[in-house]
């Protein structure tokens, strides 16, 4: 069984600071970090290698200085790791870096893609289903729990979840699965004789020489979306507000509950 | 015409109509034909009679309402047929998957989890929250036909009263079968652990004549109770269910302080929390630096008129809906007739 996995090297969302006169994130000096439900999704992956020797294969978009954290993996257990590193990929909305990695993953054999079902930074939850729709593979997210009592063929079983529901799917190969943190799925320590190993020779760096873009199809250029301006939200929220018990206090916090999306209708259905 | 396709989740057909709003939001005062599109194996559309011009239905059984490739070939399809402008998708749990395989297929851009939207000189920008809810992202589209958005429930509202007259069009599609098979389904258990909450009602020394009404509040908010150190100690709730230093570390995104004074260690547990809403009798206790909103007065009076006002909309919500019901189903049914037999 060969498994790809698609990860993201994101700013620490904790600790970024914004500057306030020039109005944008700075990112020079900071922290990244493997995007937690990535490092989930290859987790599982190295699951499926320890219990049925499956290949594992780590694909991430980047700059070229993240190739330490994709070593990091490969010390952990992945056969390989790919890098797709181009100055032009830079500023690419989801649109663009789903071809980028579709472009990217096509190169390899996969029975199954595993990726985490959202990112800490962007938190869109695009990727996931456009690669499945670039590849024409199946997708399913909200992955909490892949079965692997028994060795897959041609066909995984997972188990997913929503805010009201957990559900069991059979999804057949190939399939793209959208897996959070909710999983609970821990990567494993390097052994301790790896932590130094060299791992050069299982790091692949793919540049647009390898792909083949034109140069209007990445980056800003190849995004259908434009970010115009970026703000913490913090400009965004009202200042305290002092109410009383009475109807008019009542009636304001009511409304800010519905406006925040904290109450809802009761009336959903399930069936089981 | 602008033209507007939305999707209706099955899971809640009616948060689909929210997303009519920002429609009006997005081209103000112009004439909108809307399009509403559902999948599965019964007719919703009394539901939402009389929002829509024209509702599609695509019977699909229970397991081919989650593949969403599935479900975005078929609107892929309807949005090219009948020209779309501008297409809404609900950011729940099948929404956020069907938009961006349809956003593929129709190769425009797509927004994520929009929560704001306006209409600047004929470009429409939409708001989004990112880097885990700390910034707001103003977009726009680019070298896309269509205009496409996932909407956050729960931002905008429902619209006033239907009153178009829709055309129910009842399609019968053919799918490659067993791709996706969705074998158990079940409402998932309830959590137990207070960490695990989204919305936190909590209470503190001010409600501990009455601590079990909490749980009137926070099941209608579907949260959990919790507690300050002192209605512990005091053995009035469990330990389990202590916020602070001393207690649980919680992360909701709503906490409800009811009767908390707020010392520095309760605090400690509730610092990422991002709205806070104080009640207490003094508006200048350490808890209410921390709130959006602080309630100056009695928490159990607090509780009863909340929990009142609350039942009260969905009584309203309920009532709407039959009214309309009773209003559309005789159109509803004969057009469902004519265009089973007219396609």
């Amino acid at each position: 069984m060969k498994i790809i996995c698609l990860v993201k090297i994101i700013p620490d969302v904790d600790h970024f600071t914004y500057d306030y006169e020039k109005n944008i994130l700075v990112r020079e000096n900071q922290k990244s970090l493997l995007n937690p439900d990535d490092a989930c999704a290859v987790a599982a992956a190295l699951n499926f290698k320890k219990r049925y020797g499956a290949n594992v294969t780590i694909v991430s978009m980047g700059p070229v200085s993240n190739r330490k954290y994709l070593e990091d993996l490969v010390r952990r257990g992945a056969d390989r790791a790919v890098l797709l590193a181009d100055t032009l990929y830079r500023g690419s909305d989801t649109y663009a870096t789903s071809r980028i990695l579709a472009k990217g993953v096509e190169k390899y054999e996969f029975d199954l893609i595993f990726c985490g079902a959202r990112s800490m930074d962007g938190d869109t939850s695009h990727v996931p289903s456009q690669v499945a729709e670039l590849l024409d593979v199946n997708i399913m997210s909200g992955v909490v729990k892949i079965r692997e009592e028994e060795e897959p063929v041609r066909m995984i079983q997972i188990e997913t979840e929503d805010d009201e529901r957990h559900m069991t799917f059979a999804l057949r190969f190939p399939a793209v699965l959208g897996i959070t943190k909710e999983s609970g799925y821990k990567l494993p320590f390097a052994r301790y004789e790896d932590r130094k190993k060299d791992v050069s020779e299982q790091i692949h760096v793919l540049s647009n020489l390898h792909l083949g873009f034109q140069e209007a199809e990445t980056g800003l250029a190849g995004s259908k979306t434009k970010v115009v301006r970026t703000y913490p939200k913090a400009f965004a929220q009202e200042k305290k507000r002092i109410v009383r018990t009475d109807e008019s206090g009542i009636e304001y916090v009511y409304q800010f509950l519905k406006e925040k999306g904290f109450v809802r209708d009761d009336s959903n259905t399930c069936f089981s | 015409m602008i033209r507007t396709l939305v999707f209706l989740d099955g899971q809640n057909v009616k948060s689909a109509l929210e997303l009519l709003e920002a429609a009006e939001q997005m081209y103000p005062g112009k004439p909108q034909e809307t399009v509403g599109v559902f999948f599965g194996e019964s007719d919703v559309s009394e539901t939402v009679f009389g929002y829509f011009d024209e509702l599609h239905w695509f019977e699909a059984d229970e397991s081919q309402k989650f593949n969403v490739r599935f479900l975005a070939s078929c609107m892929e399809d309807l949005a090219r047929q009948k020209e779309i402008w501008c297409i809404l998708i609900p950011a729940t749990y099948v929404g956020r998957m069907l938009a961006p395989a349809l956003a593929v297929r129709l190769n425009i851009g797509l927004v994520a989890d929009v929560v704001e939207v306006s209409n600047v000189e004929g470009e429409i920008q939409m708001i989004r929250p990112a880097f885990d809810g700390k910034l707001m992202a103003c977009i726009t589209n680019q070298n896309s036909e269509i205009l496409m958005m996932s909407i956050r429930p729960g931002v905008f509202h429902d619209p006033g009263p239907a009153w178009k007259e829709t055309r129910v069009v009842r399609h019968a599609p053919e799918y490659k079968d067993t791709q996706i098979t969705l074998l158990k389904c079940t409402k998932r258990k309830e959590k137990t652990d207070i960490r695990e909450a989204k919305v936190l009602v909590s209470g503190g020394g001010g409600v501990k004549e009455n601590f079990q009404s909490l749980e009137k509040l926070a099941k209608l908010l579907h949260g959990m109770v919790s507690a300050s150190r002192r209605v512990v100690d005091e053995g009035i709730a469990p330990r389990s269910i202590q916020v602070g230093h001393s207690g649980k570390i919680v992360s909701p995104d709503l906490c409800i302080a009811l009767g908390i004074y707020g010392s520095l260690q309760h605090i400690e547990g509730l610092d990422h929390v991002p709205y806070i809403i104080s009640v207490n009798t003094n508006k200048n206790a350490p808890i209410c630096s921390l709130s959006q909103i602080v309630v100056e007065g009695c928490a159990l009076e607090f509780i009863d008129r909340l929990s009142e006002r609350i039942e009260r909309a969905f009584g309203q919500k309920q009532e709407k809906i039959r009214t309309y019901h009773k209003k559309g189903e005789r159109l509803c049914r004969l057009q469902i007739l004519t265009s089973i037999i007219f396609h």
